[in-house]
């Protein structure tokens, strides 16, 4: 099991990331054991690349008779896994995602950190984290408010 | 923490008011957090992995919704200002009258505070007169004792607490009226008698509506004894009424089983008994060192068909000092207060009655224990000797001196003039029409008559009851002229 979410994590840096690559090799998996419908018609073509770039002995774990077994444990461990809570002010792309998740888990030395990414735009720029429940905000919007009687002092010059 | 550094958690599950959050690494029982759309919570429990929180406010709770945690405990803001306002058990005003005068100097203090310990204690020496006779001499009430207050619906049991609260006027003695989940109406129509008795100047009511989040009415006694608190610690001497405990047991009830907490006996938690107790423990009389005023507790319970041996009832009689049993079946025959004499126990009361009240309560009892017996014998016998005949027509003329109308209050020397008079020869031949006749009479003239007043004024020079039915003795030649007995017959 660990070997299996340790490939999937290799190059899969958010939780809804995570989710989403889980939820089509389960379908592709199901189709190639089973038959009936694809359901991965929806995939991009990262996502096929992705499933194209999965060694061989990884599916050879799979059989008609664990995958089911095998998921369920998986919806379990990635609720355990370490995760870093992290507010953006966008949607950030596969690049940056792979960027800064390598970033993060050498920097908090978890090999399996995940990072859930969260919009908000109140930030301005920047971003907040929540590591192990405390929020940390590194934001603009912080340093506004940290500089706010400071800010307002350099305006009122303009004004008259 | 300051605003770029919190501590956060995110909802795992929620079950109507009780959210279940990941996170919040050092949070503690009973802080506040809330949500990013403003709802407060509470923290009820803490698990090693997740934080049980209570809501407070109504609203849509998302998953993995973030709640942080804020700098304020669960607790309310106290002051003077509180006097003759209604809040809820957050402080937030429910009276229509606008915002509290309240300002930065005011402190919050928290709702579950523990209760003083034993060195904080004094003596309950000083009675609490609550202006009705029945109770200031049968079942008296000491300063700082818990009494529960028992009885079945319609047995006027809330009309007994009202006497009492509008009977403290001009006495300095502060109320606070928690009422726990009832009906909003009912809420409104005891904030309306209060005020037009001006007895909403000394008193202040925490309350909570039923149709409010239970958490909200968990909490209501809670803050009810913290307003109690910051009274007593400013040296007043303070009634605090919880009416009803039963409602605040069903809503504990309610929490626990939705918090998948074990049922016990009656489906109630393990901690029920604990709640009550860990409650009414901020009672009592405390020491100078300690602020020296008191905290007099009420609570209240309703009945089921006159029941008061199932769980809650039981629990609280054995953590208060006393109970006054209310029967709606003596209440239907005209007897107000309803309390029922024989199954009511004041035990710490009597400590703090004089000795003349004492001798003539002790002789009361007597009387009526007596009459009880005969009364039975009586049914078989046409004759009765005139000894049985007196005690039987003594209980009678003392339970109609016991009636008393609501909203009436009668001075302490008054109560044991009118318990003194049924041993007396005037009395001997007197009926119950007689009392209920003239009764009123009675009192206003020993209150103003010129002859009987120095009578009144005597009463706190005597030693014994005896001396005091002597001294009645000479009032007889004036009552009948006052009472003339042919027409009351």
């Amino acid at each position: 099991m660990e070997e299996i979410l340790n490939i999937i994590l290799k190059n899969t840096y958010s939780l809804s990331q995570l989710k989403h690559r889980l939820r089509i090799l389960k379908s592709n998996l199901l189709k190639t054991f089973f038959g009936g419908e694809n359901q991965t018609l929806n995939s991009t073509t990262q996502d096929l690349n992705w499933l194209e770039s999965l060694p061989e002995n990884f599916y050879r774990k799979f059989t008609k008779d664990n995958i089911y077994q095998i998921f369920a444990d998986l919806e379990k461990k990635i609720s355990n896994l370490p995760t870093l809570a992290m507010y953006l002010t966008f949607e950030p792309n596969d690049t940056t995602l792979y960027q800064v998740g390598s970033v993060a888990r050498k920097t908090f030395n978890y090999p399996s950190l995940i990072l859930d990414i969260k919009l908000d735009p109140n930030l301005i720029a920047g971003a907040a984290l929540v590591w192990k429940g405390v929020y940390k905000d590194y934001s603009l919007r912080a340093k506004v408010e940290n500089r706010k009687a400071e800010i307002i002092e350099g305006f009122k010059k303009y004004l008259k | 923490m300051n605003n770029q550094q919190n501590e956060v958690g995110y909802v795992v599950s929620s079950r109507n008011f009780l959210v279940q959050l990941d996170g919040l690494p050092s949070i503690k029982i009973n802080d506040m957090v809330q949500s990013e759309t403003n709802l407060r919570g509470w923290v009820n429990s803490v698990s090693e992995t997740q934080v049980e929180v209570l809501m407070v406010d109504e609203g849509t709770i998302k998953p993995k919704q973030q709640f942080k945690r804020l700098s304020s405990r669960l607790g309310v803001m106290v002051g003077d200002y509180l006097m003759g306002r209604a809040v809820n058990p957050l402080g937030v005003p429910i009276d229509g009258k606008g915002l509290l005068s309240k300002t930065q100097a005011n402190p919050v203090m928290e709702l579950d505070a523990e209760a003083p310990g034993i060195e904080s204690r004094e003596f309950i020496k000083t009675q609490f007169l609550t202006g009705i006779t029945l109770i200031d001499t049968l079942i008296p009430l000491g300063q700082g004792q818990r009494e529960l207050v028992l009885g079945d619906t319609h047995s006027g049991k809330t009309g007994f607490l009202i006497d009492i609260i509008v009977n403290q006027k001009n006495t300095g003695t502060i109320c606070i009226l928690a009422l726990v989940g009832k009906p909003a109406v009912t809420v409104r129509n005891l904030i309306d008698t209060l005020r037009l008795n001006k007895a909403l100047d000394y008193t202040v009511i925490i309350a909570t509506s039923s149709s409010e989040p239970a958490p909200l009415i968990f909490l209501t006694p809670k803050t009810a004894f913290t307003v109690a608190e910051y009274f007593q610690k400013k040296g007043k001497d303070v009634l605090l009424i919880l009416d009803d405990l039963g409602s605040h047991a069903k809503i504990h009830r309610e929490i626990a089983l939705l918090g998948n907490k074990s049922p016990g006996r009656e489906s109630y938690p393990g901690d029920i008994f604990y709640q009550h107790a860990h409650l009414l423990e901020r009672a009592g009389n405390f020491t100078p060192k300690y602020g020296g005023g008191s905290i007099t507790a009420l609570p209240v319970i309703e009945l089921n068909l006159t029941d008061f041996t199932t769980l809650i009832p039981t629990n609280l009689m054995s953590m208060t000092d006393g109970h006054l049993l209310f029967k709606a079946g003596l209440r239907s025959q005209g007897q107000i207060p309803a309390v029922d004499i024989s199954l009511s126990v004041s035990r710490v009361g009597r400590q703090t009655q004089d000795h003349v009240n004492n001798l003539l309560s002790t002789r009361i009892r007597q009387v009526l224990s007596q009459a009880s017996d005969l009364e039975t014998i009586s049914r078989f016998s046409s004759e009765l000797p005139p000894q049985t005949q007196l005690i039987l027509r003594q209980r009678e003329l003392i339970m109609e001196i016991l009636k008393q109308e609501p909203l009436t209050a009668i001075p302490k020397q008054i109560q044991s003039i009118l318990l003194a008079l049924p041993f007396t020869t005037f009395f001997q031949d007197k009926n119950r029409r007689f009392i209920e006749k003239y009764k009123q009479i009675i009192i206003e003239a020993f209150q103003k008559n010129p002859t009987l007043l120095p009578i009144t004024k005597a009463i706190n020079t005597l030693r014994t009851d005896d001396e005091l039915i002597k001294l009645l003795e000479g009032a007889g030649g004036i009552l009948s002229k006052l009472c003339p007995t042919q027409k009351a017959n």
